[in-house]
């Protein structure tokens, strides 16, 4: 009893081991990407540490919103919903995925409607429009714009600008309907209309730095670089970037269509060289046929991918 | 030959700012091999306090405690006492013999061993139409009697019980007697604590008087009676305690 | 050793006898129950949700029950006065205590088992069989049920009950957080900071060490090298709270 006190001493001393073996435990987090890092999301750290045994659990909960609002068409409302899962589980790959997918592909759609409806309404009203001028500028630019939304919408295109480009034409048609402003209605209408594919490029936008940001936590898969080089590939057609983040996406286990598109990208950024090289790679896999066909092709100088 | 021994036996509480309330002071007493003492007193005089600090649940300030030859922590000399706390609830979600056996297997008896006295003590105390029951349904006087069972089934050569009959009704206060007698005869020294004079008058062989932490005195009832010139225990229980107040009152 | 185990089933018979122990119990198997209900969600999402759900059910119910038990079965022996006679049993003091974590290991042990054969047996139903990760991470949540249960046992060696709920509950949130703080600590360039927040940082128990739970849903593998050092890092911290726990029940006069 009198040796009492030594229970206390010993419990103070293997303090020191369990932390050195705390300092080793973090070390081994941040190795194998166990770590929640506090600092990569600032502002809503109080959230975060309520939810801190729970992050899985509220992310599922959050997800169930987001097919709701996916199946009763408001999309909108999905976007928030992405930040914060994935804010919660950096690491659940399929949230950006998804999310990325939605911003650059579906919403896209949902705006894309706004302006055939627009344009509906332009036509309705094309008949009322005295002056000729105005009426044939008129027709003009919203036929212009209309190129550009099927443009941006579609998967061949109608065009072929580069979305960079865009922002010129629709800068250039906003000047132009200044006088138009006299009809609000008409000025209205053009107004909306134009904007579509401003808006369609902003979501466009959204997506990549989404899928960027997904990057930044899961940086050794291959999952999102190929998903930002597809985006980037298809819906933008910035080939140079596109390339950059494909190749960043082989360096990891990666399935074959991987290299398909990579492939096609090499083409369509005009490195032939590099491109044939990536179908040999394809040779004697499920892309066999197509690869062969493809070397074939470019070898002749003629364009492989439409 | 003295079982039990006290030498200048005191335990202080402290109770910040400096206060100090006296548990025990300067406790002297024994208790020899075969008899039945009886520890008496108010209530705060410091009967449990004592009997707390012979089985080692209280450490004293000051002071010796002898028991068997051992201090009051020592391991092997628990095995042979058997102890009975005051109003004793027990683990009311196990039946009688099963509480006697928890108790047992603590002891390290073999379990012939438990079952054999667990079926004699039932008997003893008058449980055995009980077995199958839970103790929270025990009246309080049946408690008392699984209480006293408990603290026979290590066949103690020492018994230490806390106010062994609050509670009981008078045929259980004189089956306990009974009981205790009967012990005595099988050759167990008895210590108690009571405030039931009569009980004590009956039972014990010599007693001690305790009054506000210290032991007023001690002897057999005889004696006592002689040397402060009273016929009855209740005379000189107040006797005694009177005087004392008097000389405290005098300091 | 014996009596040890004597005591330590005595307790364990004794939490059986629990009722609100089966109403926690049954409310976590219904929560994780639930989780099955989300079938109109892909079959990959809904074999997530499962395993989130069924996870943090396990951990948040099985560290209130692990406190719930922790916290009466000392304070439940003075009350009844059982611990007197305990005391006056050729028992030390060690053996008591050393008894009653026994006792909540076993009871822990129970619940853990009852909730991990439901939740096994939803992922066998989904038929997606439960692979090692998930193996590994019931275990470090198991740990860290019985660090839970110490930690509170131990306090009830000194503390009131309503002491101890309070801060049972308190750590609980504190050691969720603790990795967190350390995070913002070692920015700062004040040195005593540092070295307070480092002292405290080791000193509160990490109970996030023991969550790789939101990390396994979503694949990532965790290495036997960390379960190792996690389960390490447990058992030295439980042995710590059990020497202060029977430092105090030593000293303790009651």
């Amino acid at each position: 009893m009198k040796r009492n006190w030594i229970r206390i001493f010993i419990a103070l001393i293997l303090f020191i081991p369990i932390g050195f073996l705390q300092v080793s435990i973090d070390y081994s987090k941040k190795l194998e990407n166990l770590e929640s890092n506090i600092l990569l999301m600032p502002g809503q750290v109080a959230g975060s540490l309520v939810l801190s045994g729970f992050k899985g659990l509220a992310a599922d909960l959050l997800w169930l919103n987001i097919e709701n609002y996916w199946h009763s068409g408001q999309h909108y409302k999905m976007l928030p919903l992405f930040e914060a899962i994935a804010w919660l589980q950096p690491n659940y790959i399929v949230v950006w995925a998804v999310g990325g997918w939605h911003m650059a592909y579906n919403v896209f759609a949902t705006v894309r409607s706004r302006g055939e409806n627009f344009y509906e309404e332009f036509k309705k009203m094309e008949e009322n429009i005295k002056e000729k001028n105005l009426k044939e500028k008129a027709k003009r630019i919203v036929e212009e714009i209309k190129v550009l939304i099927e443009g941006l919408a579609r998967d061949y295109e109608k065009t072929d600008k580069k979305i960079e480009e865009y922002f010129d034409i629709t800068d250039k048609c906003l000047v132009e309907i200044e006088e138009f402003k006299k009809n609000k209605k008409l000025y209205e209408i053009l107004y909306g209309m134009i904007n579509v594919p401003v808006e369609m490029v902003f979501w466009y936008r959204n997506g990549i730095s989404f899928l960027k940001k997904g990057i930044a936590y899961n940086p050794d898969r291959y999952d999102l670089y190929f998903e930002l080089g597809w985006t980037y590939y298809h819906k933008g057609r910035d080939y140079p970037n596109a390339v950059r983040y494909l190749e960043k996406a082989i360096k990891f286990p990666h399935p074959e269509y991987v290299d398909d598109v990579l492939a096609h990208a090499y083409e369509k950024n005009g490195q032939i060289d590099l491109a044939i090289k990536q179908w040999e790679k394809l040779l004697g896999t499920s892309f066999d046929s197509i690869a062969k066909r493809a070397i074939e092709t470019l070898k002749k100088g003629e364009p492989f991918t439409p | 030959m003295p079982v039990i021994e006290t030498k200048e036996l005191t335990k202080y509480y402290y109770l910040g700012r400096n206060k100090v309330v006296v548990g025990l002071e300067n406790v002297s007493f024994s208790v020899e091999e075969g008899e039945i003492y009886g520890i008496l007193g108010p209530n705060g005089s410091g009967k449990t306090t004592c009997l707390k600090l012979l089985l080692g649940i209280l450490y004293p300030t000051k002071g010796e405690i002898n028991i068997l030859g051992k201090n009051q922590f020592d391991i092997e000399m628990k095995k042979n006492v058997g102890f009975l706390p005051e109003n004793p609830y027990y683990y009311d979600y196990l039946t009688g013999p099963e509480l006697l056996r928890f108790y047992g297997r603590l002891f390290e008896l073999p379990e012939k061993v438990i079952n054999e006295r667990i079926e004699k003590l039932l008997y003893l105390v008058k449980l055995n139409d009980a077995k199958k029951l839970a103790l929270r349904h025990y009246s309080k006087g049946m408690l008392e009697r699984i209480g006293l069972a408990a603290s026979l089934i290590n066949d103690p050569k020492i018994l230490i019980l806390d106010e062994p009959t609050t509670g009981l009704d008078p045929i259980g206060c004189i089956e306990t007697r009974d009981l205790l007698l009967q012990l005595k005869k099988e050759g167990k020294t008895i210590l108690l604590s009571s405030h039931f004079l009569s009980e004590v008058e009956r039972v014990c062989d010599r007693i001690a008087i305790f009054h506000k932490g210290f032991l007023l005195t001690t002897g057999t009832l005889k004696e006592l009676m002689e040397r402060y010139g009273v016929t009855g225990l209740e005379e000189l229980f107040v006797k005694t305690i009177e005087e004392f107040d008097k000389k405290e009152k005098q300091k | 050793m014996r009596k040890v185990w004597i005591i330590g089933l005595n307790s364990f018979r004794e939490s059986l006898r629990k009722k609100t122990l089966y109403i926690l119990l049954v409310v976590a198997l219904i929560v994780i129950g639930a989780s099955k209900a989300f079938s109109f969600l892909t079959a990959e999402e809904e074999l997530k949700m499962i395993k989130d759900v069924s996870f943090s059910s396990i951990e948040f119910f099985g560290a209130l029950i692990a406190i719930f038990i922790s916290l009466t079965t000392i304070s439940n022996e003075i009350e009844k006065r059982t611990i007197y006679t305990l005391f006056a049993k050729p028992i030390t003091r060690q053996n008591f205590f050393l008894g009653k974590f026994v006792g909540i290991v076993m009871i822990l042990f129970l619940n853990f088992i009852l909730m991990t054969l439901f939740f096994m047996g939803l992922l066998i139903f989904k038929k997606s069989p439960p692979d090692i990760q998930v193996f590994k991470t019931l275990f470090l949540i198991f740990i860290e049920l019985i660090l839970i249960g110490s930690i509170t046992l131990t306090v009830a060696t000194f503390a009131s009950d309503a002491f101890n709920i309070i801060f049972s509950v308190f750590l609980y949130i504190v050691g969720h957080l603790t990795s967190y703080g350390n995070q913002l600590i070692e920015r700062t360039e004040n040195i005593i900071l540092k070295g307070l927040g480092q002292m405290l940082y080791t000193i509160v128990p990490n109970y996030e060490n023991f969550n790789i739970r939101d990390k396994v849903v979503v694949g990532v593998e965790v290495s036997w090298n960390y379960v190792t050092k996690t389960t390490i890092y447990g058992i030295l911290y439980i042995l710590v709270v059990l020497l202060i726990g029977s430092y105090f029940i030593q000293k303790r006069e009651i």
